[in-house]
């Protein structure tokens, strides 16, 4: 296993961009806010690639610093598609459910809660990552229904980030 | 011996005017009853002489000579012949100078002396020609000078003054003008007894009495005042030298204890290696201090790194589990699609073979996460281990820090200990005990030095006052020989005056036995026994007749051989014994002869009296009359006249 080509991949390795890292905290996410159904659906799932970096780092936003912010802005852009690829992953194996948000130009998303292992939803092991959930809901209330632009004004241009992107 | 003749009188006035006939040597009469102008003839000659006549005098509130003192442009005249030259000389009434004429020149003089612009007189010029000195005598502050007007006080009988007064009185009633001093002075001088040596020597015996007694006033004031200072000047001298030597000791004293003390530089030197230390060691710990705070802020830097990993692992163990769980990746299943594929080495699932400079996409599996884990894992291990390794740097640094604060609080604390160990030993009180004994010592010189003046100031006192006291001493002595020579002179002269006088009295309507002088050269009748008032006459005359006759007889008396006799006749004398007093003229004219074969003298009297009051003898001699009853006054009105 310790060959060239390993050792390639291995430094290759993004943790912050890494599929598997990314799934666990869209379901945990998903699964905090309670986005199980259609009915309580996660509108433009968009807004998880801002959230993501707080979920994993800490959910309040006034202990980030001002570069920190900007460039978890920036780096949430490309995130972007890495979730697009991602639901179309989730989708298949029936983990989501998506609707076309056509107000946004979007998918608006949701756990299919039964077809994912139950020990998944193990609270100690993402315990870290729903307090952060926690904490972000409170400075940005309901997180599952706002528009990218009202979470990116909560979050970035609130704290005098430039932001360029709606 | 001089001599003095009067050969004429006159008076011109606007108003009125006198011309007396040519006076001779040897008796003139003028004969005149009360009021016709006797007195004012006398007058004439006094004030012509520089005389002070009271009735001439403008300012006189009393006895004002109206008709003179009214006319104008009036003065008075008079022919002199002094030694046998002849002067004219001229007196204005009411002016205070005299114009003197030889026939050649005429020479204005004041009467009044003045220091500065009358320093020579009338009175000087006409006793230098009568060859009589002129003395200044000091009476306190006084200085008289001695002047014809005195002479004439014994040169005029007149009828103002008191017969008893023998002297006429002086023109000012002042205490010197007729003080027992200046009568006595004036007859001495009239009988050439006194001499001008004698009062020069007198003066500088004075002068050199108020010398003496001055500096005597002086030493006495000092001594007074500095009544403790000894006469011992060698002893003041001997202190001073002690003194000063002890000031040398203690001065030198001083300097080499503080040369010795060279410690305090040892002293200096060891506190500057002290300093040096400490500003060493300060630098080393603000250095260490520095490099501790580097090394402080890697490591929360690496800290937080480690942080991030240990993070970062945890995040993988979770991607692990997920991985694990939902198997969402795998190189047999597209995740896409989800239609299997065979897996091939070296390509992607879609097929593309990978190109290494292209952008990869990695699906891990769980053996491979798990390795990269590993991997993670033991960079947190390194980390660690360089976490470590700083923590002993730090820990090191903290303890030479430590160690040199230490140090360096400990040799602040001896620095301090030292300086106050310099403060404390530095004896700078000794030094202080030495300097003030050198201040005391020389106060004691200074007030040794002081004294040493004082004393010396007494001693140069002492010994001028000496100096002054020889002198006065010497002076004196010379005087008492002048004095001793002079009194004997002037024994003889007095003896021969006493004779004349005698003889005189005697033969006099006073009716006496013995008749001399005393002390005070006045007249001492009977051995003062009282005589009748009518006695005062003769008495007055006798003395003027007896200095008259002194003067013929002796060549040394001053006396200028003139008399002017303005007869008494309000004295209460008989005309009788007025005859016969007169008439003794002749008598002492006779007593002025040393043989029966020597020839008179020159001489000249001036007898003013009363119609037949005058010796029968005399007859002759009557050069001019007035009389009252008959109009005929001595004034006569120009128009009149003209």
């Amino acid at each position: 296993m310790k060959n060239k080509s390993f050792a390639r991949k291995r430094m290759m390795f993004i943790q912050k961009e890494d599929y598997n890292f990314l799934t666990y905290n869209l379901i945990i996410l998903l699964h905090t806010l309670k986005c199980v159904s259609p009915e309580k659906k996660f509108k433009d799932f968009r807004k998880v690639a801002y959230l993501i970096e707080f979920i994993n780092s800490g959910g309040d936003i006034t202990k980030y610093s001002r570069e920190e912010l900007a460039s978890i802005y920036s780096k949430a852009q490309l995130k972007k598609q890495l979730i697009s690829h991602l639901l179309v992953v989730l989708r298949n194996h029936n983990f989501i459910d998506v609707s076309i948000n056509s107000v946004n130009k979007s998918f608006d998303i949701w756990l299919n809660i039964e077809e994912l292992p139950a020990d998944f939803f193990d609270k100690k092991l993402f315990k870290k990552e729903i307090e952060n959930i926690n904490l972000i809901k409170k400075q940005a209330s309901h997180l599952s229904v706002l528009t990218v632009k009202t979470l990116v004004d909560r979050l970035f241009t609130s704290n005098n980030i430039l932001t360029w992107e709606i | 011996m001089g001599n003095l003749i009067i050969k004429k009188v006159r008076y011109y006035g606007e108003q009125y005017y006198f011309e007396s006939p040519e006076f001779q040597e040897g008796v003139n009469i003028i004969v005149g009853d009360n009021g016709s102008g006797k007195s004012t003839f006398s007058y004439f000659i006094e004030y012509g002489l520089g005389g002070a006549v009271k009735p001439f005098n403008d300012n006189e509130k009393r006895e004002k000579y109206s008709k003179i003192l009214d006319d104008k442009n009036n003065f008075v005249e008079l022919d002199l012949q002094i030694n046998d030259s002849l002067f004219t000389i001229k007196r204005f009434i009411n002016q205070n100078d005299i114009f003197i004429s030889d026939g050649q020149k005429i020479e204005k003089l004041p009467i009044k002396r003045h220091k500065e612009t009358a320093p020579y007189i009338f009175s000087d010029w006409l006793l230098k020609k009568l060859s009589i000195p002129v003395f200044e005598l000091n009476m306190g502050v006084n200085t008289w000078y001695f002047n014809f007007n005195d002479l004439y006080r014994l040169l005029c009988y007149d009828q103002d003054t008191e017969p008893r007064r023998i002297f006429k009185s002086p023109p000012a009633d002042n205490f010197i003008a007729d003080s027992s001093i200046v009568r006595k002075s004036t007859f001495e001088i009239m009988l050439g007894i006194s001499s001008i040596e004698y009062y020069k020597k007198l003066d500088e015996v004075k002068k050199f009495q108020k010398l003496k007694e001055a500096s005597k006033a002086r030493l006495t004031d000092f001594i007074e005042m500095h009544p403790r200072i000894s006469d011992d000047k060698d002893a003041l001298d001997k202190n001073i030298e002690e003194l000063n030597n002890q000031l040398d000791k203690l001065v030198n004293e001083r300097d080499l204890y503080q040369k010795q003390n060279t410690k305090v530089d040892e002293k200096t030197e060891h506190l500057a290696q002290i300093q040096s230390d400490l500003i060493h060691l300060d630098i080393s710990v603000s250095e260490d201090t520095v490099q501790m705070e580097m090394y402080q802020s890697e490591v929360s830097k690496i800290k937080r790194l480690y942080s991030n990993l240990t993070e970062e692992i945890s995040e993988i163990a979770k991607t692990i589990f997920t991985h694990e769980k939902l198997n969402l990746f795998s190189m047999e299943v597209c995740p896409f699609c989800m239609s299997k594929k065979s897996k091939k080495e070296g390509f992607c699932i879609c097929g593309e073979e990978f190109d290494k400079d292209k952008y990869e996409k990695f699906v891990y599996s769980a053996s491979e996460y798990t390795e990269i884990l590993k991997h993670k894992e033991k960079s947190l291990e390194t980390i660690q281990v360089a976490l470590s390794s700083y923590d002993e740097e730090i820990e090191k640094l903290k303890k030479s820090i430590a160690k040199n604060t230490l140090h360096s609080n400990e040799l602040k604390t001896k620095l301090r200990s030292i300086i106050n160990a310099i403060e404390y030993s530095g004896n700078s009180q000794f030094v202080d005990s030495l300097n003030e004994k050198i201040i005391q010592v020389k106060t004691e010189i200074l007030e040794n030095e002081n004294e040493l003046d004082l004393t010396k100031r007494k001693s140069m006192l002492s010994s001028d006052y000496r100096a002054k006291n020889e002198d006065y001493k010497l002076v004196n002595k010379d005087f008492n020989k002048l004095k001793f020579s002079f009194e004997k002179g002037n024994l003889r002269t007095i003896e021969k005056f006493n004779i004349i006088y005698n003889e005189l009295m005697q033969a006099s309507s006073c009716n006496c036995n013995s008749a001399q002088i005393d002390e005070e050269y006045m007249p001492y009748i009977d051995e003062g026994e009282y005589k009748n008032k009518s006695a005062d006459v003769p008495k007055r005359m006798m003395y003027y007749y007896t200095i008259l006759s002194l003067a013929l007889k002796l060549k040394t008396v001053k006396h200028p051989r003139f008399l002017l006799l303005d007869t008494p006749e309000t004295a209460g004398i008989d005309d009788d014994n007025l005859k016969h007093d007169l008439g003794l003229l002749e008598l002492a004219l006779q007593l002025s002869k040393n043989k029966e074969t020597d020839n008179l003298g020159k001489f000249q009297i001036l007898l003013t009296t009363g119609e037949d009051k005058y010796p029968e003898q005399y007859k002759e001699k009557i050069k001019l009359r007035f009389s009252e009853k008959k109009k005929d006054f001595i004034l006569k009105e120009r128009k009149q006249s003209r």
